[in-house]
C-alpha cells in the first residue's frame, strides 16, 4: 500500500541533504495545494514529503538594496497579496495573488509552488514574467540564478534540477514611470482557473510615447509566454485606438490556446485581444 | 365587513380562528409564533461546526465501503474477477450485482435499477462491485484489484439518436423504443383554437444538464445486528420512508426490522429524493460481515450517479386572440432520462401539468416522451418538471408581447389567474395572489420605466411562475395519510413533536416548532422536534414536492385538537370557567370573556399530568384527490400528481442584467422578487429560500452544465470545472412577501422553496434580450454563445442595410 514518510527540516542545508532529495524519491512540500491533489489522484507517488515551511531562507519579502525585492519561495499567496513592498512596487503581483483560487487556497498556497508546478494557468507567473523575475535555485553545492522565462519549459516542466530547491524570487528595480497590470478572465468572479490572463508592464515618456513594454499571456500556450511581437509593435507608439486594436490582434496571433471543457481556443484567443486592449487602456494614464 | 369589525372577538372561533381571514402574520392578536422571524433550530450547531453529519459518525468496529465503477457508458459485463481483491489484507468482503438482484426505483411501476449492475452497464460510472475494508485506502486498493471484462456496446447520448437507433441498440430490453414512457394529454380543441388566434408563435427550446450541487455528498452508515436481524441505517436522504421501503425490497427484510435515521443533512434539492447506491451498499456489506459499514461518495461519484434535472427538448406553440388572451398551447417535450427510470414518469407528466398555470389556458395539448440514454440518470431537482416548460412559456410570451406591441407585464396581468380557479385539466387553485406578485415586482423594480429603454448592453426582464404545495402521490398504490405526527406534552420534556419529516436544510424543523407552539399557545423556544427517524417518528412521505409546511401544518393542527381539549378541560376546573371559552396563547390559558381569569399553561400541564400522565396527540394529513372521472362531463381527468395539490405558491421576478459585449459575460445586477407563499411561517426563512432559489437557477441558467465526451465519460465531475455561482455572483436582491392568506390551508400557508426557482431562467433570458436584442433558446447561456450571437446579429444587420 501507498506510504509516505514526512520530514520537517529546519534549515535549507538539512532539506537538501535528505535521502529523498538525493535519490529523487521525495517531493518538497510547501502549500501542498497542487502537490497533495496530485498525490491523491495518484499522478505522482513520492516516498517522502519534505516540508519546507519551517526554513527561514524561504520566508519573507525583503528589499535587496539595489531597489529590487526578494520574495522567499514559501511566502503564501495571501502574503504576496498583503505585502506592502509588493503592493507599492509590483502591484500586478498583488493583483494576480488576489485573483488566485479562494481564500482557503491563498492562505496555504505559496509563490514557489505556483512557479514550480508550472501550470500554463498559474496566476503569479504572468506578472513575474513582465517584472523580469530572477529565480534563485539552490542545491547542496551550488546556487544559480535563472530568468523565469528560461526556467519554465512546458506544462509541469521546469529547469529545476533534481537536487535543487527554489529558494527565492528576485524582482529587479523598475525604471521610474513603469506601470503594470494583471487582468484575469474566467467564467465567474472568483474561485476560478484563468481562461486567459494578460500581464502588462508599460513605460512611456512624458509625451505618452511608449518606451518599453512587456506583455505576458497566461493559459493560452503550453506555458505562460511573452507576446514579443505585440510588445515590439507598441514601442514608439501612442496608445491610440488604432494602436490598441493592432496590438490586440498581434497578441491574439502570438498565442496557441487549446479547446477544452472550459472554453474553446477561439474564445480564448479573442479574450487575449480584449484583455490586452483593456490592460493597455488601464495603464494609459499611468505615466 | 368594515375593517374595524374584523378584529373583534365575535369573529373568532373558540380555537382562535378568524373566519374572515385577516392576513395572519399581520394580526398579532391571532398568531404569535407563526409569522415570527426566528433563528433556525439547527442554526447554531451548524454555524459552530458541531452538527453531526452521517460522514462524521464512527461506530465501534466500523469499516469502510467503496464502489468499483464502470469505465464504459454501455457495455456487456463479460466477467468480474475479484479474487485478488479478497486476498488483500484488510479486505472483508466484496459484492457484485448478483448479491441483490431485486430492482429498486421510486416509481414502482418502472423500477429498473439494481444496486450494482447485473449483466450490463448503462452509464459511465455505474457501480459494478463494492468492497468493505478496514480503512478507505485498503478499500480503494482493493477496487483496483477487481478485474472487469467488458464488451462495449454503442453509446447513445442523445435522446433523438436513442429513439432513432432503437432497432439496433436497446438500453433496456423491456423498452423496445428506448422510451421509458410516452403520453398525450389533450384538453379542448387545439386546432380550432389556433385557427381563431390572431397571434401564433412557435419555437423550440433546449435545456441543459445541471446537477443540484449539494455540499454534503451522499453518505450512509449501516449497522446490522445478526442476532436480532435488525438493520439500522443512518443516511443523508430526503425520503426516509421511500428509502426504508426500498431497502426492504432490496434486502428482503421486513420494514419493521429496518430503522432509518437522518443525522444533519447538507442539502438535497431533489438529488437525495431517491435512494442512493451508498445506502444499499453500506447495508448489504454490513449484513454480509456483521460490522457497521460507512460509505461516503467522492464528489465525482455524486456526478456519476447524478439524478439531476432532465434536459428537455421542447417544441412550443402558443396562440393569442386579438386582445391578447391565451387561447391555446401546443407543447411537445422530449426528456432525456439518462440510464434508469427513477422519477422519470412523474417528471414527464409534471411538465404536462405545468402548462395550465399561472395563466388561464382554455385549450392545451401535451405530447411527451421520456427517453433512455447512456448518461447518468436524471431525476428530481428543485422545481421538478416546472422549470423547463416555465422557461419556454415565459420566453415565448415575452416574444408575443413584443409582436403585439404591448408590455410583457400587461400580457401576463391580462392572463393571470385569480383565486378559485379551475384549470381545464381540473386542477383547482383555491387562492392566488399572482397578480399582486407581478404588480409588486414591477412597481418595486421600475420595470415599466426601464424595459426597452436601457442602453445597449443593459437589460431588464420579467417572468412569473408557481409551484404545487402540500401534495404528493404515494408512489406505490396506497391511500394512507401522507404525514402523521405525534405530539407529547408533559413536565419532563415540555412539548415534543415526533415525526419522520426530513429537515435537509430547508428548515422544516423550525417551522414545525413554530406551528406546534402556535397551536398549543406556547413559544417556539418551548418545542423540541424529533424528526427524520422512522422508528421514533410517525410516518411521513418525505421532503419533496414542496409539501412539508402544508402537510405537517395540517397534521400538527389535528394533533393539537386533542391536547388542547384536555388542557382546556383541566384549566376550566382550575379557573371556574367554561372550557370552550378558553384561549391558549403566550404560555397562558385564559377566558376570552373574563380575561382576568388566567393561569400559566405550564401549571395546567402539571395538573393534568399529575393525574393522568403524559398528554399525547396524534394527527395526520392526506391531500385531496382530484384525479379520476369528472362526474359532470364523464371525462377522465388527467394531470398527474399535481392535480391533487391543495394549493399553489406563486412568484414573479424582475432581473436586471449587464452584458459585457466584448467578453460575452452576463452579470445579473439586481433581482426584484415578489412571492405569494401564503402565511410566511418564518419570514426570515422565506427570504433565505427565495434568495437561494434565485441563485440556484441563476447558476443553471448561466454556468452549470454536466459535460460528457463521445464515450459518455464525464468531463467536469468536480466543482473546479462544473461551475456554480459563488457569493461574488450574487446580485442585489429585493425579495418581497406579498400579503396572502389561503383560508383552505393550515395557518394559511403555501410553499416557497420551489415556486421561486421557476421565473429565474425566463427572467434572465428576457433581460438578455432587452440588453442585446438576442433571444436564446439553449441553456446555459454562455459567454461564447453571446459573442457568437452578437456576431451573427451584426452580420444580419450589415446585410440588410
Amino acid at each position: 500500500m501507498f506510504q509516505l514518510a514526512y520530514y520537517e527540516p529546519q534549515t535549507l542545508k538539512e532539506a537538501l541533504q535528505m535521502d529523498g532529495v538525493k535519490k529523487g524519491t521525495g517531493k518538497f512540500l510547501a502549500g501542498g495545494t497542487d502537490l497533495l491533489v496530485q498525490i491523491k489522484r495518484r499522478k505522482i507517488e513520492p516516498q517522502e514529503l519534505i516540508n519546507l515551511k519551517a526554513i527561514p531562507e524561504l520566508k519573507g519579502v525583503q528589499e535587496t538594496g539595489d531597489g529590487g525585492i526578494r520574495i522567499g519561495a514559501a511566502v503564501t499567496v495571501k502574503g504576496i497579496m498583503e505585502s506592502s513592498l509588493i503592493l507599492a512596487g509590483y502591484p500586478a503581483m498583488a493583483q494576480a495573488a488576489k485573483e488566485l483560487g479562494t481564500p482557503q487556497v491563498r492562505n496555504r498556497a505559496t509563490i514557489g509552488g505556483n512557479i514550480v508546478n508550472a501550470s500554463p494557468a498559474a496566476d503569479l507567473v504572468g506578472p513575474l514574467l513582465v517584472y523580469d523575475a530572477i529565480l534563485l535555485l539552490t542545491s547542496e553545492s551550488v546556487q544559480r540564478r535563472v530568468k523565469i522565462e528560461d526556467f519554465l519549459l512546458g506544462p509541469s516542466q521546469t529547469a529545476l534540477g533534481k537536487e535543487e530547491v527554489l529558494e527565492a524570487i528576485e524582482l529587479p528595480a523598475l525604471p521610474a514611470g513603469t506601470g503594470a497590470v494583471y487582468l484575469k478572465h474566467g467564467l465567474r468572479k472568483t474561485h476560478e482557473i484563468a481562461l486567459v490572463g494578460v500581464s502588462i508592464a508599460l513605460r512611456s515618456d512624458g509625451q505618452g510615447v511608449i518606451e518599453d513594454c512587456r506583455i505576458a499571456l497566461t493559459a493560452v500556450a503550453p506555458k505562460v509566454i511573452r507576446a514579443r511581437e505585440a510588445e515590439d509593435a507598441l514601442k514608439g507608439c501612442h496608445l491610440d485606438d488604432e494602436t490598441l486594436s493592432r496590438v490586440a490582434h498581434i497578441a491574439e496571433a502570438n498565442c496557441l490556446p487549446i479547446s477544452d471543457v472550459r472554453a474553446s481556443a477561439d474564445y480564448r484567443r479573442q479574450m487575449v485581444g480584449v484583455l490586452t486592449k483593456r490592460g493597455l487602456l488601464s495603464l494609459g494614464g499611468s505615466n | 365587513m368594515a375593517d374595524k369589525d374584523l378584529k373583534t372577538k365575535w369573529n373568532l372561533t373558540p380555537g382562535g380562528w378568524n373566519l374572515e381571514g385577516v392576513p395572519a402574520y399581520q394580526d398579532e392578536k391571532r398568531f404569535t409564533q407563526v409569522g415570527r422571524s426566528v433563528p433556525r433550530v439547527d442554526g447554531p450547531v451548524k454555524v459552530k461546526g458541531e452538527a453531526v453529519y452521517t460522514g462524521d459518525m464512527i461506530l465501534p468496529g466500523m469499516v469502510y465501503g467503496k464502489i468499483k465503477r464502470s469505465t464504459y457508458a454501455h457495455a456487456i459485463i463479460k466477467k468480474i474477477d475479484y479474487s485478488k481483491a479478497l486476498e488483500l489484507p484488510g479486505v472483508l468482503a466484496v459484492i457484485t450485482g448478483e448479491e441483490a438482484p431485486n430492482k429498486w426505483g421510486i416509481v414502482p411501476q418502472a423500477a429498473n435499477e439494481t444496486v450494482l449492475a447485473i449483466g450490463k452497464v448503462r452509464f459511465y460510472g455505474e457501480g459494478v462491485a463494492a468492497v468493505a475494508a478496514v480503512d478507505e485506502e485498503t478499500a480503494e486498493a482493493a477496487l483496483e484489484l477487481i478485474e472487469v471484462e467488458y464488451e462495449p456496446l454503442p453509446v447513445l447520448l442523445d435522446p433523438f439518436e436513442s429513439m432513432a437507433r432503437a432497432g439496433e441498440v436497446l438500453i433496456h430490453e423491456d423498452s423496445p423504443k428506448n422510451i421509458l414512457h410516452e403520453g398525450e394529454q389533450v384538453y379542448g380543441d387545439i386546432d380550432k383554437a389556433f385557427a381563431e388566434c390572431e397571434y401564433v408563435l412557435e419555437r423550440e427550446f433546449h435545456t441543459n444538464y445541471p446537477q443540484h450541487g449539494f455540499l454534503e455528498p451522499q453518505t450512509a452508515l449501516a449497522s446490522y445486528d445478526p442476532q436480532s436481524g435488525q438493520m439500522h441505517l443512518w443516511a443523508s436522504t430526503q425520503i426516509p420512508h421511500y428509502l426504508h421501503r426500498q431497502l426492504s425490497i432490496v434486502l428482503e427484510i421486513p420494514m419493521n426490522k429496518i430503522r432509518v435515521t437522518l443525522p444533519a443533512i447538507g442539502g438535497g434539492f431533489g438529488g437525495k429524493g431517491e435512494a442512493s447506491i451508498a445506502e444499499f451498499v453500506a447495508s448489504l456489506l454490513s449484513r454480509k460481515i456483521g460490522r457497521p459499514v460507512s460509505v461516503t461518495f467522492e464528489r465525482n461519484e455524486v456526478f456519476f450517479t447524478n439524478k439531476g434535472r432532465h434536459p428537455c427538448h421542447m417544441k412550443v406553440k402558443m396562440g393569442l386572440d386579438k386582445e391578447g388572451y391565451i387561447k391555446a398551447i401546443d407543447f411537445d417535450n422530449t426528456l432525456d432520462k439518462g440510464a434508469y427510470s427513477g422519477w422519470g414518469m412523474v417528471v414527464l407528466f409534471y411538465t404536462a401539468s405545468m402548462l395550465h398555470l399561472p395563466y388561464e389556458v382554455p385549450n392545451v395539448r401535451f405530447r411527451g416522451r421520456s427517453v433512455y440514454t447512456n448518461k447518468p440518470s436524471t431525476g428530481a431537482m428543485r422545481g421538478l418538471g416546472g422549470v423547463q416548460p416555465r422557461w419556454a412559456l415565459e420566453c415565448i410570451m415575452d416574444e408575443l408581447a413584443e409582436v403585439m406591441g404591448i408590455s410583457p407585464y400587461e400580457l401576463k396581468m391580462k392572463n393571470a389567474i385569480e383565486s378559485s380557479h379551475t384549470c381545464i385539466n381540473n386542477m383547482f387553485v383555491p387562492h392566488s395572489e399572482y397578480k399582486k406578485c407581478l404588480e409588486t415586482a414591477v412597481e418595486k423594480s421600475g420595470f415599466l420605466e426601464k424595459h426597452g429603454k436601457l442602453p445597449f448592453g443593459k437589460g431588464i426582464g420579467i417572468a412569473g411562475g408557481y409551484y404545487i404545495s402540500g401534495t404528493a402521490y404515494t408512489l406505490y398504490q396506497n391511500y394512507k395519510p401522507h404525514t402523521s405526527v405525534m405530539i407529547r406534552v408533559d413536565t419532563e420534556a415540555g412539548v415534543t413533536l415526533m415525526c419522520a419529516a426530513a429537515d435537509i436544510g430547508q428548515g422544516c424543523n423550525t417551522v414545525m416548532a413554530q406551528m406546534v407552539a402556535e397551536e398549543l399557545g406556547v413559544h417556539y423556544e418551548d418545542v423540541h422536534v424529533q424528526s427524520g427517524d422512522t422508528e421514533i417518528g410517525a410516518f411521513d412521505l418525505g421532503s419533496f414536492a414542496s409539501r412539508l409546511t402544508y402537510a405537517s401544518g395540517a397534521a400538527i393542527k389535528m394533533a393539537c385538537v386533542e391536547i388542547n381539549q384536555k388542557i382546556k378541560e383541566t384549566a376550566a376546573g382550575m379557573l371556574g370557567v367554561r372550557a370552550d371559552q378558553l384561549v391558549l396563547k403566550n404560555r397562558e390559558v385564559y377566558s376570552m370573556y373574563e380575561t382576568k381569569k388566567r393561569i400559566p399553561w405550564e401549571k395546567v400541564v402539571e395538573a393534568y399530568t399529575s393525574i393522568n400522565g403524559s398528554l399525547v396527540g396524534l394527527g395526520n394529513f392526506s391531500p385531496p384527490r382530484r384525479k379520476g372521472i369528472d362526474i359532470v362531463t364523464g371525462n377522465r381527468v388527467q394531470g398527474a400528481n399535481i392535480g391533487h395539490s391543495p394549493t399553489f405558491g406563486f412568484s414573479a421576478q424582475v432581473h436586471e442584467v449587464e452584458v459585457d459585449v466584448e467578453t460575452g459575460r452576463i452579470y445579473v445586477k439586481k433581482v426584484t422578487e415578489a412571492g405569494d407563499c401564503g402565511t410566511p411561517v418564518n419570514p426570515m426563512s422565506v427570504d433565505g429560500q427565495v434568495e437561494g432559489s434565485i441563485m440556484f437557477n441563476l447558476g443553471a441558467c448561466l454556468y452549470e452544465d454536466q459535460k460528457l465526451d463521445a464515450n459518455g465519460k464525464h468531463l467536469n465531475p468536480n466543482f473546479h470545472d462544473y461551475k456554480t455561482p459563488t457569493t461574488m455572483e450574487m446580485p442585489e436582491m429585493d425579495t418581497n412577501i406579498v400579503e396572502s392568506y389561503d383560508h383552505t390551508a393550515p395557518f394559511g400557508v403555501k410553499e416557497t422553496g420551489e415556486g421561486a426557482v421557476q421565473p429565474t431562467f425566463p427572467a434572465i433570458t428576457n433581460a438578455i434580450y432587452d440588453a442585446i436584442g438576442v433571444r436564446f433558446y439553449n441553456l446555459p447561456i454562455t459567454p461564447e454563445m453571446v459573442l457568437k450571437a452578437l456576431k451573427e446579429k451584426k452580420a444580419v444587420e450589415a446585410s440588410s442595410k
